[in-house]
């Protein structure tokens, strides 16, 4: 077994050799016992599993926490009602700005591209309704009067 | 089927008649809606308190909350880095159970590692709303009036701890659940794999990745 080898393994099976298969374990305390880098590496991986052990080691659970649950679950819906409240951050203050800069930015490109409605009869057709409407239909009925 | 039904069909064949007067075990007093007395629960395995809480019993659920919570509260401590997420996502779970309790298969994985797999997902899920809140620049405001927080402090004293649990924090979210469901050594692959909903084989490439950059940055600070 090389260095190498005994660092996947521990990557795979972790710092703790009794988990190993039996014939990497052989091969590695053989190799630990005789090279003290293979020994310093194998001892880092040991106190990672200690530490990682710790770490999710159970906290107390006390009445009061308990109770919030069992409360919240009473009250019929069962769903967690309290949603931590958020505050912006400088970050957003920069999106917020750069979404404005861009929305004004579409604004003036629009303004360019589209046709002018700088017209009176555009205009009127809004105000009092389509215009070339109304001439058809004044047209269709005097050519009824004729007929 | 229901849950009551379920659990008489899995009730031992010659039950202790010790619990609750006139019933037989917790399971066959729950599953018939029998009221059990303080004690009966405190003394009443997993299954029983499960179909109590399927049958709506608050006092189970408390129970299943003292029995499990403070395993579920370190994992979720360590998943979120701050004792008010991992609080909210604790509750979140236990809730969620109390609403889907009738979906928890008795046979099946055993309620803790039910309860683990709900906390799992509910941590991922925050996780991945924290970054999104956090990559548009908003943060949750910290609240300081959990008792837990003590408990951070003890903690933060032991600097080797709380730097490893600071590199945990910056694992991505799958090589942290990876990591701290394997940390207390008593799960298996196939464990982990199953509470969080992956093959075997994705676990184990998640542990070999977390473990390589844990303890490299441990190397680092202590060579």
């Amino acid at each position: 077994m090389t260095i190498n080898d005994l660092e996947q393994a521990l990557e795979r099976y972790g710092g703790d050799l009794r988990r190993w298969p039996e014939a990497l374990r052989v091969d590695a305390a053989r190799l630990i016992a005789t090279d003290a880098d293979a020994a310093r590496i194998a001892a880092t991986a040991e106190r990672l599993d200690g530490l990682l052990a710790e770490a999710v080691a159970p906290l107390p659970v006390d009445a009061a926490f308990i109770g919030r649950i069992v409360g919240q679950a009473g009250t019929g819906h069962g769903h967690l009602a309290r949603e931590a409240p958020l505050r912006p951050t400088p970050r957003f203050a920069a999106f917020a700005g750069a979404a404005m800069v861009v929305f004004l930015a579409a604004g003036y490109v629009a303004g360019l591209i589209l046709p002018s409605t700088d017209s009176d009869d555009l205009y009127a057709g809004l105000m009092f309704g389509n215009s070339q409407t109304v001439t058809d239909t004044n047209t269709t009925s005097d050519t009824g009067n004729a007929l | 089927m229901g849950a009551s039904a379920r659990l008489m069909t899995l009730a031992p064949a010659h039950p202790v008649r010790n619990m609750v007067c006139g019933a037989t075990t917790p399971v066959h007093a729950a599953a018939s809606g029998q009221r059990l007395t303080t004690t009966a629960i405190a003394e009443a395995d997993d299954e029983a308190l499960a179909i109590m809480v399927a049958n709506g019993d608050g006092r189970a659920l408390g129970e299943i909350v003292r029995r499990h919570g403070g395993r579920l509260r370190a994992l979720a401590l360590r998943f979120a880095g701050g004792a008010p997420e991992a609080d909210d996502i604790v509750q979140d779970t236990f809730l969620s159970f109390w609403r889907t309790a009738r979906r928890w298969q008795p046979g099946g994985p055993p309620l803790g590692a039910y309860l683990t797999r709900i906390a799992v997902n509910r941590a991922i899920d925050a996780d991945r709303r924290r970054r999104i809140r956090r990559f548009v620049g908003l943060e949750t405001v910290t609240e300081v009036a959990h008792d837990e927080i003590g408990t951070e402090r003890r903690h933060a004293g032991k600097a080797a701890l709380a730097a490893v649990a600071r590199d945990i924090g910056t694992l991505p979210a799958r090589q942290r659940a990876a990591i701290l469901l394997a940390a207390d050594g008593e799960r298996s692959k196939s464990d982990i794999a199953a509470a969080m909903g992956l093959s075997e084989g994705a676990v184990e490439q998640l542990l070999v990745r977390a473990r390589r950059t844990l303890r490299l940055r441990l190397a680092e600070r202590e060579g």
